[in-house]
């Protein structure tokens, strides 16, 4: 085993332990091998450094092959690949495997990233999925006006087919909007509706489009498995913590020097260390918000120390979700930021649930109401009631995600909230800092 | 053993008629916009049970279904009666 280990990195690169780095460093993982001036690896380039992808000739070893990693999903909801595999793997007939490169939040680019820099790593990371259920369609789910991530991933296929690729691949342009890569959402695209989000009665693993089992997993899960099955388990569990095994990507986002920087974090290293090597060390954010436009403020001490690692934040009841890492800052108003997110969500509820279309735009009236100096503290309380009156009450989470942020900037910036009731504003500004909104029609 | 039952929402298919909260109001109340908001905890007994029951067969857009605690209820082959969820229906 350790044999495996050695030999994935000399392959990947000098072993030191460096406990995070960005696209084009030597010691990363997902975003090892030429640097970005370089443009989208080729597959030549991609198996001279990586060497062949061999998979066992059974399907049933290769899931277990995936299902050694314990993979989580990284799109935000966590759920173990291995187990999507698996079930789709039970329903028996005619499965479909989905790269889903939507990435709907607005700020995160690490999907873009590794399918525009590394597309053959996720494609490895398909065809790995694609013979653990016995698939022979794959699906890439790619957000739509990407026009670098398009051309990659266009070429990537075509080298791949070239040489002797047995998958039909197929790209798929993802709706711009937020819920689009919600997995009962894409496969209602691909069925030819709009991206409406529904509960099922069955995981879409087990059905799906058209009744299919369908593997829906983001871009960097695929990625890791395709790695996960060159380099084996324990190469994999190297990285990251126990319960979260494997490295993450983040984006850096909010006040930071390098909006957009994409960062793989290896070791669960703090978040301030990530912040202060990428430069964003002054003066020290007064809260971090992390997981997405749907994830939750930290406060700054806490968000600091807080180790960049999936199990670690769950612990924490904060989700990395689609590892948005976002400082507020020095001249932003936490509060004015939330409303101009909330807005945001609640343009994007898809409008099938009466709660989600009528409770987000409340929300962000109300707390725009405290910003602006008319609210009173009851009305705070009021706030606060109502946003925990919408949690679970949507057919999909996005109303969840919506409270979450309320609540969490509700209580980290509580201080603030005061100071706006009582008529004075903290000064800061609603639009400092790289908190961008794509400027999409709302879904309704 | 008494049967045992929550209240589930298909909250896209809630249109806010309000039926069910009249017909079953320890289970069920209504926002400040009229959708339908369920309570997760389950109930117990004949007269719960029914009212349960006819919340669910009261909605005229078949929003609710009622399930069966088949363990609490000493049943554990028991499968979700009253409405269960149309698959094939989806979108708005």
């Amino acid at each position: 085993m350790t044999v495996l280990a050695e030999s994935a990195d000399a392959r990947l690169g000098p072993g030191r332990p460096a406990l995070f780095g960005t696209l084009g460093d030597a010691h990363t993982r997902l975003l090892a091998g030429p640097p970005a001036v370089e443009g989208a690896e080729t597959l030549g380039d991609h198996l001279r450094r990586l060497g062949p992808l061999r998979l066992p000739d059974s399907p049933a070893d290769v899931l277990e092959l995936a299902q050694g990693g314990g993979i989580l999903g990284r799109g935000g909801g966590e759920f173990p690949l291995a187990r999507k595999l698996a079930t789709a793997a039970a329903a028996g007939g005619s499965p479909l495997v989905v790269v889903n490169g939507s990435e709907g939040e607005p700020a995160s680019r690490k999907d873009r990233v590794l399918l525009g820099f590394r597309p053959h790593l996720v494609l490895d990371g398909a065809e790995v999925a694609a013979r653990a259920v016995g698939a022979a369609d794959v699906v890439l789910y790619v957000h739509a006006g990407e026009r670098t991530v398009e051309a990659a991933l266009d070429r990537a296929c075509r080298e791949r087919l070239r040489s002797g690729c047995p998958l039909r691949l197929r790209m798929i342009a993802a709706p711009p909007a937020y819920v689009s890569g919600e997995s009962s959402a894409v496969v209602s695209v691909l069925e030819g509706r709009g991206p409406l989000p529904r509960r099922r009665a069955a995981p879409v693993a087990a059905s799906g489009v058209g009744g299919r089992p369908t593997v829906v997993s983001n871009a960097e899960s695929l990625g890791h498995l395709g790695l996960l099955a060159r380099f084996g388990a324990p190469w994999f569990a190297a990285a990251g913590s126990r319960d979260a095994p494997g490295s993450s990507l983040v984006t850096l986002a909010g006040g930071v020097p390098c909006p957009g920087l994409v960062v793989e974090v290896l070791a669960p290293v703090a978040l301030g260390a990530v912040l202060t090597a990428y430069g964003a060390d002054r003066p020290p954010p007064r809260a971090v918000l992390v997981g997405g436009y749907g994830g939750r403020w930290i406060g700054g001490e806490a968000a600091l120390g807080a180790p960049l690692d999936r199990a670690a934040l769950r612990r924490a009841d904060v989700g990395l979700g689609c590892g948005l890492v976002a400082p507020l800052p020095s001249d932003g108003c936490g509060l004015a930021v939330t409303v101009r997110l909330l807005d945001y969500l609640g343009t994007q509820s898809a409008g099938q649930c009466g709660p989600c279309v009528h409770g987000l735009p409340a929300l962000a009236r109300r707390l725009r109401e405290v910003v602006e100096g008319r609210a009173t503290r009851r009305d705070l309380r009021t706030l606060a009631t109502e946003a925990e009156l919408l949690r679970g009450r949507g057919d999909c989470g996005h109303p969840d995600g919506a409270v979450a942020l309320a609540e969490s900037a509700l209580s980290v910036f509580a201080e603030d909230a005061r100071l706006h009731i009582r008529g004075r504003h903290c000064g800061g500004s609603a639009t400092a800092g790289w908190f961008p909104l794509p400027r999409t029609p709302g879904m309704r | 053993m008494p049967t045992v039952v929550r209240l589930a929402i298909d909250a896209a298919r809630c249109d806010g008629h309000g039926i069910c909260a009249l017909r079953c109001p320890e289970l069920v109340s209504l926002d400040q916009w009229g959708f339908a908001r369920v309570e997760g905890k389950t109930v117990t007994g004949r007269g719960a049970v029914r009212r349960a029951r006819r919340a669910v067969a009261s909605c005229p857009a078949r929003a609710l279904s009622v399930l069966e605690d088949p363990i609490a209820s000493g049943n554990a082959t028991a499968a979700p009666v009253g409405q269960t969820r149309d698959r094939s229906r989806s979108g708005t």
